[in-house]
């Protein structure tokens, strides 16, 4: 069941209307949810149901095991069972078909090849983030950040909720569960909150992102050897529109959606294209995952505490991880590359510049903050954040060239013909050129515009919700593309 | 006039009675009589938060009407995709006759002509965004181009 659908509208009224209707019953509200949670899962695929309650029971009982256990020792052990499991899962539904593949390779070139116990295996839809917001609980409660649930039904719900279930955000347990101690509360502002949200997620995705897939992305990355270096790179800048728009547009309508049943979630994106730097922009794009790994994996590595060097590896593993989680392939893993490379460039380039003045404020997802510039002179602030968001952004569209390509082999026959300006300019049409850079410019618009629309629309009256409401999504339904494309994150 | 004296006495009287006497903790909530704000009251005016769950449905409630009157064809279109089940088998008819019912009172249009614009944005050629700033073709060029049809040289569609 996607986002936007008429389906998905008549499912939600649904829930909506009895889930409020069931405040004053908790037991009986979560209930409700988590049976809705799984019957919007099941619209895809109820096999993948069972794997879903299994995580959500694993889960539940690690944390309850490793409350009881005795020792840090036995604590710790349970943990490791815990997150091997969750992994495992994982590994065998993402990886097994990859790695299968790249050992049968390497046996073959070493004279010693094997017939693969090859399977089809077909990824159950959200399965990266279900997991990882299971090992959230699981480390959370050894941390002591929050206590193991007693009562499954909070851990079901948390881990099956079905606004963020198949593309995020990643939800933290810490941030979740004591949501569902309290009785749920709508007001005016959330509810003025969950419409602005919905609406500009489905804008981003049906209008933004449909229109950039169809018209340029798709096919310029199907064949880049037919095009111009100037197709090419508007392609590219295209994609990194394309991917923020159908990402963030599905985070916006989680959170809006979560917001209109009483809970909270924090922002999943944050005008990413308007950083001057690599770790800013790891504060800005997919902040779910990106704190994820920060307090998961490279925080649990050592982060930056002991030394240079064991920093930059713990950077690089953390980076190149955070690639392939996104699915078994060399383009994922190379894409994690690049920005591990990039953000070591960056640390030894902010190591030896003077600390004083604020040119680039780099805000940090693996770290501290940082500032460094040169100068003092407001002029020449601006004009060094320019040059940061200029070349920041060019670095995350050449590692969005191996996200988005077929193969290795397609992205470095597209890196190829960017240089190559020689060939007729076939893609750059008005529109497509407008909508590249209308979107790119609303990632400079003040950042206060968002909740000043809200603010405006929670002093409204019911009908004119409603008539922003309807006019709204009718005004995306027809100035939108036919059809309704997939969002990217499901594949992941 | 009704409503504001019922919204006055709503503020002067009901609610700080309300409020002195306390939640009735031996009733659930559900037992309460809570007020259904009328159309047009703006949510979250009294302290009570039923208004605005009652005002955020009844605006959900106005979207889908709102999509079912204009959006009639996404309707039939939905009803198609769900024709493989029974029930959406028994929609699919009544989704039609409402799409030609909203057809014939002139709803459609309001989409159609929206569509419209967005196509003309879509297939404008650099030619016809240089006429809008006066630099563009000469009459004779421009009405070869219309007659033409809608295609420039730049758009992906012609490849295909």
């Amino acid at each position: 069941m996607l986002f936007p659908t008429l389906q998905f509208g008549a499912f939600f009224l649904v829930v909506f209307a009895i889930a409020w209707e069931l405040r004053a019953r908790p037991e009986g509200r979560k209930t409700f949810l988590v049976a809705a949670s799984y019957v919007f899962y099941g619209a895809w695929d109820w096999r993948f149901a069972g794997l879903l309650a299994a995580s959500s029971l694993i889960n539940y009982a690690a944390g309850r095991l490793v409350s009881v256990a005795s020792g840090d020792r036995d604590k710790k052990i349970l943990v490791a069972i815990a997150v091997a499991i969750n992994l495992g899962i994982l590994g065998f539904f993402k990886y097994y078909g990859f790695f299968l593949e790249q050992l049968g390779e390497l046996l073959a070139r070493g004279g010693m090849a094997r017939d693969m116990p090859f399977l089809e295996v077909i990824l159950p839809i959200g399965i990266s983030f279900f997991t990882f917001q299971g090992i959230s609980y699981v480390v959370d409660v050894y941390r002591k950040e929050i206590p193991a649930e007693t009562n499954p039904l909070d851990v079901f719900l948390y881990i099956s909720f079905f606004p963020q279930l198949v593309a995020g955000p990643i939800v933290r347990a810490a941030d979740f569960l004591p949501q569902l101690k309290a009785e749920p509360e709508l007001d005016r502002e959330m509810v003025a909150k969950g419409i602005v949200l919905i609406l500009l997620g489905l804008f981003k995705k049906m209008v933004i992102a449909n229109y950039l897939a169809t018209l340029l992305v798709d096919d310029v990355f199907f064949a880049p050897d037919a095009y111009s270096g100037p197709d090419l790179l508007l392609a590219v800048y295209g994609y990194a529109i394309q991917i923020y728009c159908d990402f963030s547009g599905y985070s916006d309508i989680a959170i809006g959606v979560a917001a209109l049943l009483g809970y909270h979630f924090k922002p999943n994106f944050l005008q990413p294209y308007r950083s001057a730097s690599l770790r800013e922009f790891w504060r800005r794009w997919h902040i779910s995952l990106s704190t994820w790994l920060r307090d998961y994996l490279y925080k649990p590595l050592g982060g930056s505490r002991h030394g240079t060097v064991t920093t930059y590896r713990n950077v690089m593993i953390t980076m190149v991880l955070g690639g392939l989680w996104h699915g078994a392939n060399w383009t994922f893993l190379i894409w994690g590359a690049i920005h591990g490379v990039a953000l070591v460039i960056e640390r030894m380039i902010l190591a030896v510049l003077p600390a004083s003045g604020s040119g680039v404020v780099a805000g940090d997802s693996f770290g501290g903050a940082v500032s460094a510039g040169w100068g003092s002179a407001p002029s020449r602030e601006a004009l060094v954040r320019a040059f940061g968001v200029l070349v920041t952004f060019n670095v995350v569209c050449l590692a969005w060239i191996f996200f988005r390509a077929e193969s290795l082999d397609y992205a470095l026959l597209y890196l190829q013909g960017l240089v190559d300006w020689s060939g007729p300019v076939e893609m750059a049409t008005p529109f497509l050129v407008a909508l590249v850079a209308v979107s790119l410019a609303a990632h400079f618009l003040p950042e206060d515009l968002l909740p000043g629309a809200i603010a405006w629309l929670e002093d409204r009256s019911a009908l004119t919700l409603g008539a922003v409401l309807g006019f709204g999504i009718l005004l995306i339904w027809a100035i939108a593309p036919e059809g309704v494309a997939p969002f990217i994150y499901f594949q992941f | 006039m009704s409503s504001f004296a019922l919204a006055f006495r709503r503020k002067s009287f009901l609610d700080r009675v309300l409020a002195a006497e306390g939640p009735d903790r031996t009733q659930s909530a559900d037992a309460v009589p809570r007020p259904i704000p009328p159309v047009g009251q703006r949510i979250g005016e009294v302290a009570d938060r039923s208004p605005a769950r009652r005002a955020a449905l009844l605006a959900l409630l106005i979207a889908a009407a709102l999509l079912a009157v204009f959006n009639s064809e996404g309707l039939v279109s939905t009803a198609r995709d769900l024709a493989e089940s029974r029930l959406g088998r028994s929609l699919l008819p009544v989704a039609e006759r409402w799409d030609d019912a909203m057809e014939r009172v002139g709803a459609k249009r309001l989409m159609a002509s929206v569509r419209g614009l967005v196509l003309d944005a879509q297939y404008a050629s650099w030619s016809d965004v240089a006429a809008v700033f006066g630099a563009g073709d000469d009459p004779i060029t421009a009405k070869r181009r219309t007659d033409d049809g809608p295609y420039t040289s730049s758009m992906p569609g012609e490849r295909r």
